[in-house]
């Protein structure tokens, strides 16, 4: 076999090419090219709603998280007048990150190279030895930290784009918003987001978490297959077959214009908390609440996402994800948070019960 | 140098033999016999690890009811074994090479007593796994462990806190037990 220099796809052929939605098939070259790796840096992740935070993150002024939108460190962080801002995490004197930990609370971020400190907007409110290393000659107000022009909420969930002409984040969450409610918004309140973060380093391109989350929920019977079989055993009356049989129910699968995409089942409530109850006690509590919130919940969102879709998976085009299963509640949220590179990016991911009286 | 708390060098040395049985146990893939150091109540808990400002410190670990690496009970942790040994358990078939190591053993005693019930008992781990063809990863931490008199190997693991000295963990899974 001839091994020639690495050629790109893109050299000889279109995106087109490498896409066949009629057949559903596509080519492994979208996962490995740098060539389209190059080109979504370029066009897809400057341009596109990518999430940040949750809200309950962010409760005070001067709360702030750190994260990343495609390859740029961010900061997030709520302003002295409620404005949740994100901002490029690199100091403008040469670059250094001004904040390298996960979150916290601050009055100024300070750069450790050599010390300018930025205030909650991003504003450059102190230059060490103003007067003797720049003669008192720097226009502070031109250099403060470059600010993600556009920041959004969707009931709890913080977006934002680097794209001024995107369309609102309502609008470009279209349909997907309506799986979204059954997360967000099955009561007054919303969610919050229980403390810490479990972040991990994923070994391959980003759209293969995309595509994963968007909808295939195929693999999940054998996959995860280890999972039932633990909870019960061999037992041919166990978790195990309830597993696969509530998989091969009626589920319902949705993709968006924008590429979101999502899979889950709408169940009966009783077999959305049967399986809850052979579990054990702490399940049994998810169990009780689902059913004690049941109604409440089918008011606002009508009946059918009082229960469910379950067993879900989901993507918000390109980055957030979140899992709704019925075995292991509250919902999990994920992002995409780093990179992407071509073959890493790092995922976040949070726990999002409905909030708690407080 | 006062304060330096010296224990006894029987308990010490028992304590230590009953840690490094507990990780030939794991390195050798024994798991039934493993989860039977744990009592009923026992908690198997590792937090996440945040990177805090110093003036933030002691809020880098999250706390019980947060998000948590693992979090099981006795119960719940009696599931993960038997998933060790499912058939279909992908992620650990074939099984993962480790080499759990058990050092800095701190010994005081458990509130409760002088001794007589138990030990709060901090060590330090490395486990080295190698995996597949050429997979490696080295997780570096310590364990809070509560180890109480009695049972088959003569100590119990009442409690477990496992504190991974990872921000982002760097392998792709935690598919062992530490
Ligand atoms: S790089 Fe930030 S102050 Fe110099
Ligand atoms: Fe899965």
């Amino acid at each position: 076999m001839e091994l020639g220099p690495q050629r790109s796809t893109l050299e000889h052929g279109s995106l087109e090419d490498l896409v066949d939605w009629r057949r559903g098939a596509i080519s492994g070259e979208i996962f490995a090219d740098p060539a389209i790796h190059a080109r979504e840096t370029e066009q897809l992740f400057p341009r596109a709603w990518l999430f940040l935070a949750h809200e309950s993150q962010l409760r005070r002024a001067g709360d702030f998280v750190s994260t990343f939108m495609g390859a740029d460190a961010v900061i997030v962080v709520r302003d002295g007048d409620g404005t949740i801002r994100g901002m490029l995490n690199a100091c403008r004197h040469r670059g250094m990150p001004v904040c390298r930990v996960d979150s916290g609370n601050a009055r100024v971020f300070t750069c450790p190279f050599h010390g300018w400190s930025y205030d909650r907007s991003g504003t450059l409110v102190n230059v060490p030895l103003l007067d003797t290393a720049y003669h008192n000659e720097l226009d502070t107000t031109a250099w403060g930290l470059i600010p993600v022009p556009r920041v959004a909420s969707y009931k709890g969930l913080v977006f934002a784009t680097f794209d001024e002409s995107a369309p609102s984040l309502l609008d470009y969450l279209g349909d997907m918003a309506w799986y979204l409610d059954s997360m967000l918004d099955r009561r007054d309140g919303g969610t919050e987001g229980l403390g810490g973060v479990h972040k991990i380093r994923m070994h391959g391109n980003w759209k293969l978490v995309a595509e994963q989350f968007a909808g295939d929920n195929y693999h999940a019977v054998f996959a995860h297959a280890s999972a039932p079989t633990a909870w019960s055993g061999d037992d041919p009356e166990g978790a195990a077959p309830r597993f696969s049989g509530s998989m091969s129910s009626a589920g319902r699968q949705f993709a968006g214009r924008e590429g979101h995409g999502t899979a889950g089942f709408f169940l009966s409530s009783k077999a959305l908390t049967g399986g809850l109850r052979a579990m054990t006690d702490d399940h049994r509590l998810v169990a009780d609440y689902y059913d004690a919130t049941n109604d409440e919940v089918a008011d606002r969102l009508g009946a059918e996402r009082s229960r469910g879709p379950s067993g879900t998976a989901a993507l918000v085009f390109p980055t957030f994800t979140y899992l709704e299963e019925s075995s292991a509640p509250p919902p999990l949220g994920s992002a995409i948070r780093r990179g992407p590179t071509t073959s890493s990016s790092g995922v976040g991911s949070w726990s999002t019960p409905p909030r708690r009286p407080r | 140098m006062p304060g330096l708390p010296l224990a006894d060098a029987a308990v010490q040395h028992e304590i230590e033999q009953f840690l490094y049985f507990e990780a030939e146990l794991l390195d050798e893939r024994r798991y039934a016999e493993w989860i039977e150091l744990f009592g009923v109540d026992a908690r198997y808990w590792a937090p996440t690890h945040a990177n805090r400002l110093r003036r933030d410190r002691g809020t880098e670990l999250s706390v019980q009811g947060e998000v948590a690496l693992f979090d099981f009970d006795r119960t719940t942790l009696g599931w993960r074994v038997r998933q060790m040994q499912a058939s279909m358990h992908w992620a650990e078939d074939p099984p993962s090479r480790t080499r759990h190591l058990v050092s800095n053993v701190r010994i005081t005693p458990l509130e409760d007593g002088n001794g007589d019930t138990g030990f709060a008992v901090r060590s330090n781990f490395i486990c080295y796994r190698n995996r597949l063809a050429d997979e490696v990863d080295i997780w570096a931490g310590e364990r809070q462990d509560e180890l109480r008199r009695g049972g088959a190997a003569r100590w119990t693991i009442g409690n477990r806190t496992i504190i991974l000295d990872q921000n982002v963990v760097l392998s792709k899974n935690l598919s062992v037990l530490f």
